[in-house]
């Protein structure tokens, strides 16, 4: 391409390398300009002689490109005709006038400094620059511009010239607006969201297609008044959307209202209708908005709410029912306990002795018993105990050293393992949960191998959990599967269990979110899971 | 020693009483109240005299004022901080709040649960003698 130079003549050389120039500045301002100028380009190599070159500058004086001659301060002086093309002004329409008047405000300066000056000090440009340039239309356009000094011998002093090119302003615009538009529908419609304005002087109202859909009208269809768009609104709110919507044409107060709403195809539902007033001095010209379809978040909070109350009252009952186990039953229980013990067992028969024995235990299993459901009962209360750090190893030598008689007699083996020091939980809850499952394994030791266990506190990616396993009975876990963490449920005929160790256990570990599992085969031990809750950890 | 019984159940008086007895607390020196605010009447005008002591078993769980509503018009008395009256919270309840809760409360020296055995009515009086 640069062949085109070894054709010119010395006198011609000014004049020609600065037309190539321009071609290559112009060749990086886009593609489809590339392939224009590489057809002139070429038509350089075979015609370059003094008329022909003239020839071609006069196309390129025709041509898509928005030439411009310029005083040294900006003031067009010459202008082509594809001014009317790039921005609406014919070159008479320029000529005279400073082209600042033109740019968009906040582009003044970036134009000022970075091509203006360096263009006036003789500095070429490698890229473009561009800005906002007003169209005659009133909307703003974008221009890619060159600029560079012009020397021209017999002309009476340095001139600017500048090769713009609008870029296709309408077209990118479109595209962007319908993209945009495309994009604000579907999430409109993702969150039920329609937009409205109300014009003030014309009275008019404009929807989008949300705004419809939530009404359940037919798009154009749009309500010829305010009267007609608030009719949908039910009695209450209608009258509260009003009172707001006029403060805010008035005053420019905004609004945010949730509102009981009836559609066009009468179907009952909940909106939020956000609304606002222009900028500007009220009363404003302009009210525009929001309208959503809340109708499914208000049902969840509506279930929310009644499932709250619904767990209220299971609570009210469970406090009525620890209070009728705290002294209604266990009350004569202990009055039989003490009258049992206050009978003088020495003038009775040895069968009375006997029968006062058996009544004498009984009466301790069902007062345990009452004790064990009394503390189930507040595990499953809602308590405000505190969280905190609970040091794991103080707690399981805690434990440990409770059934310190028991797990001597029973010559239990313990291996514990802590990744974790200390763990943010309800210390009771921890020392409860430990206390079962030591007494449960307890209550399973096989008497045909040494009992060993395990208590690891260990630290996986997602959670903190505690293992414990034994080698004790174990149990058929297939078979009798969740019901483990049942009320009352015992498995082993020959083991006196209340079966309310386990229920508590799994009561305490899931009201701080966590999770327990057990696996277990049956005389080979049984292995307890719990992850506690993965969101409260040092 | 001057015992106050204060407790709906017919029964727990009884075993108390029995009890009390094998302690070695005479009869004539124990009075007992089916209702709190007959007993809160009684307390009321109970003269203390030097050196004698008066020791109030309370339940929690009354008809009409509760052991809790007792308490609250108690130690409003001057009487409920002397040094020789000594009340302690007899509830068949064991639930730690019921405990903590009595505890928390200064006029009372301690808390029981039912049934109250021997050992403990034995325990409950050498805390009062030993606070001489």
């Amino acid at each position: 391409m640069r062949a085109g130079l070894v054709f010119c003549s010395d006198r011609q050389w000014h004049q020609n390398a600065f037309f190539l120039f321009v071609l290559r500045c112009c060749l990086s301002v886009s593609l489809n300009l590339y392939f224009w100028l590489l057809q002139i380009e070429f038509a350089t190599k075979s015609f370059m002689e003094g008329s022909e070159l003239r020839a071609l500058w006069d196309d390129v004086w025709a041509g898509p490109i928005m030439i411009c001659l310029h005083e040294m301060d900006g003031t067009y002086m010459q202008v082509n005709e594809a001014a009317k093309e790039n921005t609406g002004f014919t070159p008479k329409e320029l000529v005279g006038k400073s082209p600042y008047d033109f740019f968009h405000p906040e582009d003044r300066n970036h134009i000022l400094t970075e091509s203006h000056k360096k263009a006036q000090e003789g500095n070429a440009q490698s890229k473009p620059i561009r800005y906002r340039f007003r169209h005659k239309s009133g909307g703003y356009i974008f221009l890619e511009t060159f600029t560079f000094i012009l020397n021209k011998e017999g002309q009476s002093g340095p001139a600017l010239m500048t090769f713009s090119r609008a870029q296709h302003a309408v077209k990118e615009l479109q595209a962007h607006l319908s993209r945009q538009n495309n994009l604000w529908t579907q999430v409109g419609a993702l969150i039920s969201v329609g937009g409205w304005e109300y014009d003030v002087p014309s009275q008019s109202i404009w929807w989008t297609s949300g705004t419809f859909d939530i009404y359940d009208l037919r798009e154009g269809k749009a309500p010829q008044s305010l009267e007609e768009s608030f009719a949908y609104f039910e009695a209450p709110g209608k009258a509260r959307l009003q009172k707001d919507f006029d403060l805010c044409l008035l005053k420019g107060e905004p609004f945010d209202l949730t509102l009981p709403f009836l559609s066009a195809t009468n179907k009952k539902k909940w909106v939020r209708c956000i609304g606002m007033a222009m900028p500007g001095e009220p009363p404003t010209e302009k009210v525009f908005g929001v309208i959503q379809d809340i109708s499914i978040q208000i049902e969840k909070q509506h279930r929310q709410t009644q499932m709250l109350d619904f767990l209220r009252q299971q609570n009210e009952r469970l406090e009525q029912f620890n209070f009728i186990v705290s002294h209604n039953l266990r009350a004569p229980v202990a009055n039989l306990m003490s009258l049992a013990h206050l009978m003088d067992d020495t003038s009775l028969s040895q069968e009375q002795t006997q029968l006062l024995h058996f009544m004498k235990d009984s009466l301790e299993n069902l007062g345990n018993t009452l004790n064990e459901l009394s503390d189930a009962v507040m595990g499953l209360q809602e308590r405000n105990l505190p969280r905190t750090f609970v040091h794991l190893k103080e707690l399981v030598n805690k434990v440990i050293k409770a059934h310190q008689s028991q797990i001597q007699v029973k010559k239990v083996q313990i291996n514990t393992h802590f990744d974790y020091p200390k763990l943010f939980y309800i210390a009771q809850y921890l020392e409860s949960i430990l206390h079962n499952l030591v007494s449960n394994a307890l209550k399973f030791v096989s008497n045909d191998r040494p009992p060993v266990w395990e208590i690891a506190f260990e630290k996986h990616k997602q959670y903190h959990c505690l293992r414990f396993r034994d080698n004790g009975l174990g149990l058929d876990f297939k078979k009798f599967g969740d019901n483990v963490f049942g009320l009352h449920k015992t498995f082993h005929r020959d083991i006196p269990g209340k079966g309310l160790g386990l229920f508590m256990t799994r009561a305490q570990v899931e009201a701080l979110g966590g999770q327990i599992k057990l696996s277990s085969e049956p005389d080979k031990g049984a292995e307890f899971f719990i992850i506690f809750d993965k969101y409260h950890f040092n | 020693m001057h015992i106050v019984i204060i407790d709906d159940d017919e029964v727990f008086q009884f075993t108390t009483k029995r009890l009390l007895e094998k302690s070695g607390v005479k009869e004539d020196f124990m009075k007992s109240f089916f209702s709190a605010e007959d007993a809160l009447g009684y307390c009321q005008e109970l003269p203390i005299k030097n050196s004698e002591k008066t020791v109030i078993l309370l339940d929690i769980n009354l008809p009409g004022m509760d052991g809790w509503a007792f308490l609250e018009e108690w130690r409003k008395l001057p009487k409920a901080h002397d040094s020789n009256v000594f009340l302690f919270m007899i509830s068949s309840s064991i639930n730690k709040e019921d405990r903590d809760r009595a505890l928390a409360i200064e006029v009372i020296r301690d808390y029981y649960t039912k049934p109250l055995t021997l050992d403990a009515i034995k325990q409950l009086l050498t805390k009062v003698t030993d606070n001489a």
